[in-house]
C-alpha cells in the first residue's frame, strides 16, 4: 500500500467506519481512472471528486463531509483549506452545455452537495447554458461555490439579442415555439434566487443561487 | 470535428426500441425523429419504447424532443411508453414543472415490453 493511500486511509478515520475505508479509497481511484502509487498531473482533481462522491455516501453530515474533503484534500497536496474557485465556462456550441453541466455536478460533489442536488444544479446550468447557445450563440457560464451559508452560484451571461418583455416570458400562460420561457420558470422553481437583467440589443445575464 | 453519432431504432417483433444513451445534439436529435418516421411506416409497428435509463440529465429541451417522438407515435397511431427514467430525473421534473403529461411511463425495458403486450392482447379482444 502507497503512502499516498495510507494517508488517504486515515484522513477518513473515525468517521467513516473501519470497514468501508479501503474500498471507499480503492473505488474512487478507480473511477478517477488515477493509480494510487503513482498519482499524474491531472489526476488529483478528479480523484478528490470521487472521494467526495465516495465519502457522501457514507457521512450525511454536510460539516463533516466538508471536514474530510479538506483533511483529504491536504493529502493529496490540493492545498485543501483553501476556498474553492469559481469555475468559468466559454460557452460557444452544444457541447458546452454538457461540459459545463458536469463541472457544475463535480462541483457540487466535491462540495459534499446530496446527488439530488447535483442533478437539480445539472438541470439548470443545462437549461441556462442552452439558453445561450440557442438564442445568443455565444457567452459564458460562471460557476461558483457560496460561503459561509453553503451553496452555488451559476452565472450565465450573453450579449445576444436580450429578450423583449420579460415579465411576460416567465409568465405560467407564456407559451413559445422554442421554449425559452419554460426553461427560465423551471429554473426559477427549483432555486433559492433568481436574477435576470435583460433587454433588446443588450445581452442577457441570468444569476441563480442554490442553497443547501 | 467529432463524428455525430446515429441512435438506432431496433426493432424487436412489432416494438420498436430507442435507447438513448448520450446528450443529443440538436441534429442527432432531428436525426432521431426522422428515422423514427421512417421505421415506423416500414415496419408498421405497434409499439415504442424509448428507453431513457441512460440519460442523466434531462432538461426541457431533452423533455420536449422526448415530447415530439412520442407525438410521433400517437399520431402514427403506435403505442408508446417511455422507460427507465432516474427517480431523481423524475423528481426534478416535476419540481421544475415540466412532466411529460399523457405519457405512460414504466420502470425499465421489460416493464414496457410487457405494458405493449397487455395493451396489444386487450385491444384485439375488445374487437367488436
Amino acid at each position: 500500500m502507497s503512502g499516498l493511500e495510507q494517508a488517504l486511509q486515515e484522513a477518513l478515520r473515525p468517521h467513516v467506519s473501519e470497514l468501508f475505508i479501503r474500498s471507499v479509497v480503492s473505488f474512487a481511484a478507480s473511477r478517477a481512472n488515477a493509480s494510487l502509487n503513482h498519482l499524474k498531473a491531472g489526476d488529483a482533481k478528479r480523484l478528490l471528486a470521487e472521494l467526495s462522491r465516495g465519502i457522501r455516501l457514507y457521512v450525511s453530515d454536510v460539516e463533516v463531509h466538508a471536514e474530510l474533503v479538506r483533511r483529504v484534500s491536504a493529502a493529496l497536496g490540493e492545498g485543501g483549506g483553501r476556498p474553492m474557485a469559481p469555475e468559468v465556462i466559454d460557452v460557444t456550441n452544444e457541447v458546452d452545455v454538457v461540459v459545463a453541466r458536469k463541472r457544475g455536478a463535480d462541483m457540487c460533489a466535491e462540495l459534499g452537495f446530496s446527488p439530488a442536488m447535483q442533478v437539480r444544479i445539472a438541470t439548470i446550468i443545462s437549461e441556462l447554458v442552452r439558453n445561450i447557445v440557442q438564442y445568443a450563440g455565444t457567452g459564458s457560464v460562471t460557476i461558483t461555490p457560496l460561503s459561509p451559508r453553503p451553496g452555488i452560484e451559476v452565472l450565465a451571461c450573453d450579449r445576444g439579442p436580450g429578450i423583449d418583455d420579460i415579465n411576460r416570458v416567465m409568465s405560467p400562460s407564456y407559451k413559445s415555439k422554442t421554449g425559452m420561457g419554460v426553461g427560465l420558470r423551471g429554473t426559477r422553481s427549483i432555486v433559492d434566487e433568481f436574477e435576470i437583467h435583460t433587454a433588446p440589443g443588450q445581452g442577457t445575464t441570468v444569476r441563480v443561487r442554490k442553497y443547501l | 470535428m467529432t463524428d455525430e453519432v446515429r441512435i438506432p431504432v431496433i426493432k424487436l417483433h412489432d416494438t420498436l426500441i430507442v435507447s438513448i444513451q448520450i446528450a443529443m445534439s440538436d441534429h442527432v436529435a432531428q436525426q432521431l425523429k426522422n428515422d423514427l418516421t421512417e421505421r415506423i411506416e416500414q415496419t408498421r409497428a405497434t409499439g415504442l419504447v424509448i428507453d431513457v435509463s441512460g440519460i442523466d440529465v434531462m432538461d426541457s429541451y431533452l423533455s420536449r424532443v422526448l415530447r415530439d417522438m412520442g407525438l410521433i407515435g400517437k399520431l402514427m397511431g403506435v403505442r408508446t411508453v417511455i422507460s427507465g427514467m432516474a427517480p431523481m430525473i423524475a423528481m426534478t421534473l416535476v419540481e421544475m414543472g415540466l412532466e411529460l403529461k399523457g405519457v405512460t411511463t414504466s420502470l425499465n425495458l421489460e416493464a414496457a415490453l410487457e405494458t405493449l403486450k397487455a395493451d396489444e392482447a386487450s385491444a384485439s379482444t375488445e374487437q367488436p
